[in-house]
């Protein structure tokens, strides 16, 4: 048991989470944190940052990284806002968020396909060609509408897509179930799926054998930023305005919830399971402090990265364990 | 060091590791893979403790637990791989970690005074301030001798040192290795170059399946009796013989005369490659040769795709190819099978079916969704003919042996319907008993009917594979040699040298 409990890292997240919930159903007297309330805010965070966190996810099992997601959601939530509000004028409003989600992921699709061939054509490292996107894309974001966010409040169609309600059909959950199970049959029964795990261990290699590596990175950043621009349309709906200071440092938890769920920043490693567990473990624990610290925002990063470092330490054990 | 033994997790390692090595001398450890060399110089190196036995250094016993600890005590090992830095200069190299400073600040004139001794000692030209990046791999090991010096290493461990190396390098090392001998420095040579023994070894040391086997003096040895107890039985020839004069495909030795499978026209590329023309035909094995930097592997890789020729033409069957990438190579039936396996052949993380698998995906899938049990079978059937030794088709490609590796590569390209296959190297690195079986499979490919380019370096396998010869210099062909029944190694080396 405990061997298969080091070996296996999705095993080891849940051990974890369950421990956690354990120690909170003690120690909450008041019930605050197994309230309805909380859970839908644990529910909703956790499934936004699952989100973007499987294109983390995909980009990041090629060995590369992509750092534009924070400023991604920003970006297409406000794109999405200002579309809603020009196509609210003529359309009913069916086909006026369908129109205005089109673009808003057309757009973020374009993005990820711009970089994965900056990337691939032009070898730049995909650190500098996401930090460029991230800093590009946040200060487009406050161009957008001059640092103003682009209020969607009285569109209640995009609104509801943020819900977890059961009574309201739960259309986050819905989403993230669709796009986690496609990602998860994607990366481990299909042709592009053994190319991402084959690039991100030996590139070369995989040339060699005469796989079209650009093709497989177009996927990977094409995805990742799809995924993000998901995330961005329905943070718009989940905070009621396309905001164009949101996202700052989201980029880093999707690393933080990919690396906790058993991805390798080296590449070749990396599963849709894992990082939704990552996801669901950092959001535990944050909502854990917020109601047990008095001033939890500036315990924040320490926990976070706390978990993180932990999260590596327990890789690089395994690692040691099983090259012996 | 006597009786040392090692296990690991479901391997004995090392059952009895024996080594005497005197001062002045150079001693050669062989073996095949697996018979425990590496793991008893890793012993050595104070990368592995030993479970049980003896380490002796001056006749003191020592316990050696740490890299740190081996080469406090005067060990230096020279691995295949280097520990060099390429963006630092060669000077920054030798004294990484052991800085000449004060205070913090480093004495850059002292450094280099200092190299400057220990590369004249070597007797190489190279500037000290020179980036290590821009040395040729043989001056790399050069740096890497010096490196070992310059701590007063008493004794220094190579492994394979020529694997990368080209004639007239060779010669440079050797007389380095010799120099080491002459100011009393005791040397472990490990190589899978029985010639290179003969000439430079004083006495050899043979190990199998983690024991000792026999330790004489050169003169003792001979060719045979080194091999009979590498693998433990005699071999009758290290070669297969040709095909007979009646063979049915190729209608004699050698191939079909007419039928050109892969043709190359005048292709050039940068100062690598110089308009170099050449065919291969149906059934025939042609070794190409020349000292490694002659532009081999580079026409290889334009053959293959990875790279793109500046100017010339390249056909198959008679049919004019555009190969703008390995993808479209491999479509046309050609495939490499690289000199530099682990980084360039196969994804070492990967299990051995995922990378059988990899260009045979679109085979092996509907509609993208990968058919499981259709690649095993498919592989199945690979491992069984090409007898690939593994516990598993699960198992990562990390963890089999050259051999098996070289096999696992082959099989991944044959099943992609190659036709013509380019072998780089084919057995760099894979033991005697192994490198055999490598060659029965290439006979068996050309009796096929695939025409095969055959790169090497080591002469007696170009004499004793190939239907014919071609030797390249300063990346243009130099030479070729229809009749190889007449062929000497004198006569390719001259061709290959200025």
């Amino acid at each position: 048991m405990i061997k298969r409990l080091s070996q296996s890292r999705e095993l080891s997240v849940v051990v974890v989470l369950v421990v956690l919930c354990l120690a909170m159903a003690f120690t909450d007297q008041r019930g605050n944190f197994f309230g309805s309330r909380n859970l839908n805010i644990i529910l909703q965070q956790v499934a936004l940052l699952s989100l973007f966190g499987i294109g983390e996810t995909i980009v990041i099992i090629t060995g590369g990284i992509d750092l534009s997601l924070g400023s991604l959601i920003a970006f297409t939530g406000m794109l999405c806002a200002l579309f809603l509000g020009m196509f609210s004028v003529g359309l009913l409003a069916v086909p006026a968020l369908l129109f205005a989600l089109t673009l808003a992921l057309l757009a973020a699709l374009a993005i990820g396909l711009l970089q994965a061939s900056l990337v691939h054509k032009l070898k730049l490292p995909p650190f500098v060609v996401t930090l460029t996107a991230l800093l590009v894309l946040r200060s487009q974001s406050l161009i957008l509408n001059k640092q103003l966010p682009i209020s969607v409040s009285d569109k209640p169609l995009l609104l509801n897509l943020s819900s977890v309600e059961l009574s309201r059909g739960a259309p986050l959950l819905v989403i993230l179930a669709l796009v986690a199970v496609l990602a998860h049959v994607l990366l481990s029964r299909t042709r592009i799926g053994r190319y991402l795990y084959a690039i991100g261990s030996n590139e070369t290699a995989t040339r060699l054998s005469g796989v079209n590596v650009f093709k497989v990175k177009l996927f990977a950043y094409g995805a990742s930023a799809l995924l993000g621009g998901l995330a961005g349309v329905l943070f718009a709906s989940y905070s009621g305005q396309g905001d164009p200071q949101i996202g700052a440092g989201y980029e880093l938890d999707a690393v933080a919830a990919a690396v906790v769920g058993g991805a390798s920043l080296t590449g070749g490693r990396g599963s849709v399971l894992g990082t939704i567990l990552g996801a669901l473990l950092l959001n535990t624990i944050l909502s854990a402090i917020n109601l047990t610290l008095s001033s939890p925002d500036i315990w924040r990063g320490t926990v976070v990265g706390g978990v993180l470092l932990f999260a590596v330490l327990v890789s690089a054990f395994q690692q040691k364990g099983s090259s012996e | 060091m006597a009786g040392i033994t090692k296990a690991f997790p479901g391997v004995q390692a090392l059952r009895d590791g024996r080594l005497e090595l005197l001062s002045g001398e150079v001693h050669a450890l062989l073996g095949e893979n697996g018979a425990g060399k590496s793991t008893l110089l890793k012993v050595l190196s104070g990368a592995h403790s030993p479970d049980g036995g003896t380490l002796q250094i001056d006749g003191e016993s020592v316990r050696i637990g740490s890299p740190a600890e081996s080469r406090a005590r005067g060990i230096a090992v020279i691995y295949q791989e280097f520990n060099l830095v390429p963006h630092l200069t060669i000077r920054e190299n030798l004294f990484l970690g052991r800085e000449v400073a004060r205070r913090g600040f480093l004495n850059r004139r002292a450094e280099q005074d200092e190299a400057k001794a220990l590369l004249k000692r070597l007797a190489t030209d190279l500037d000290p301030e020179t980036p290590l990046g821009e040395l040729s791999v043989a001056q790399q090991q050069m740096i890497e001798i010096a490196k070992a010096l310059s701590q007063n290493a008493r004794i220094v461990v190579m492994d394979e040192p020529t694997a990368a190396l080209s004639g007239r390098e060779v010669d440079a090392l050797f007389a380095a290795i010799r120099d080491l001998k002459d100011s009393g420095v005791g040397v472990v040579y490990v190589s899978h170059r029985l010639d290179e023994i003969f000439q430079l070894c004083d006495r050899a040391t043979v190990m199998r399946d983690g024991a000792w086997i026999a330790t004489k003096p050169v003169t003792e040895w001979n060719r045979e009796s080194l091999i009979e107890s590498m693998v433990g039985r005699a071999l009758e020839q290290e070669f297969p013989p040709r095909p007979t004069s009646n063979s049915p495909i190729t209608g004699g030795r050698g191939a079909d005369t007419d039928d050109v499978r892969l043709e190359a026209r005048n292709l050039c590329r940068g100062k690598t490659v110089k308009n170099v023309s050449l065919s291969v035909r149906r059934g025939e094995i042609l070794g190409l040769t020349g000292l490694v930097g002659a532009g081999r592997t580079e026409l290889a890789r334009l053959l293959f795709g990875a790279d793109r020729p500046d100017s010339g033409e390249i056909f198959v069957d008679n049919k004019k190819l555009h190969l703008r990438s390995p993808q479209d190579a491999a479509d046309a039936g050609i495939c490499l099978l690289t000199e530099d396996r682990k980084r360039q052949g196969l994804v070492l993380d990967l299990s051995l079916r995922d990378n059988f698998g990899l260009p045979n995906l679109p085979k092996l899938s509907k509609l993208g969704f990968l058919d499981f049990s259709q690649e095993r079978t498919a592989f199945g059937k690979y491992v069984e003919q090409l007898q690939i030794k593994t516990p598993g088709q699960e198992q990562l490609a990390r963890n089999l042996s050259g051999g098996n590796q070289q096999k696992v590569v082959l099989a991944k390209w044959l099943f992609a319907d190659a036709e013509i296959i380019l072998f780089d190297e084919p057995t760099r690195g894979i033991d005697v008993g192994a490198k055999y079986e490598i060659y029965v499979l290439m006979r068996e490919l050309a009796a096929r009917g695939k025409a095969i380019l055959m790169i090497s370096s080591e002469l007696p396998e170009v004499l004793g594979m190939a239907d014919r010869i071609v030797v390249m210099r300063g990346g243009e062909i130099s030479g070729e040699i229809p009749d190889v029944s007449q062929a000497t190694q004198a006569q390719i080396l001259s061709l290959a040298v200025h």
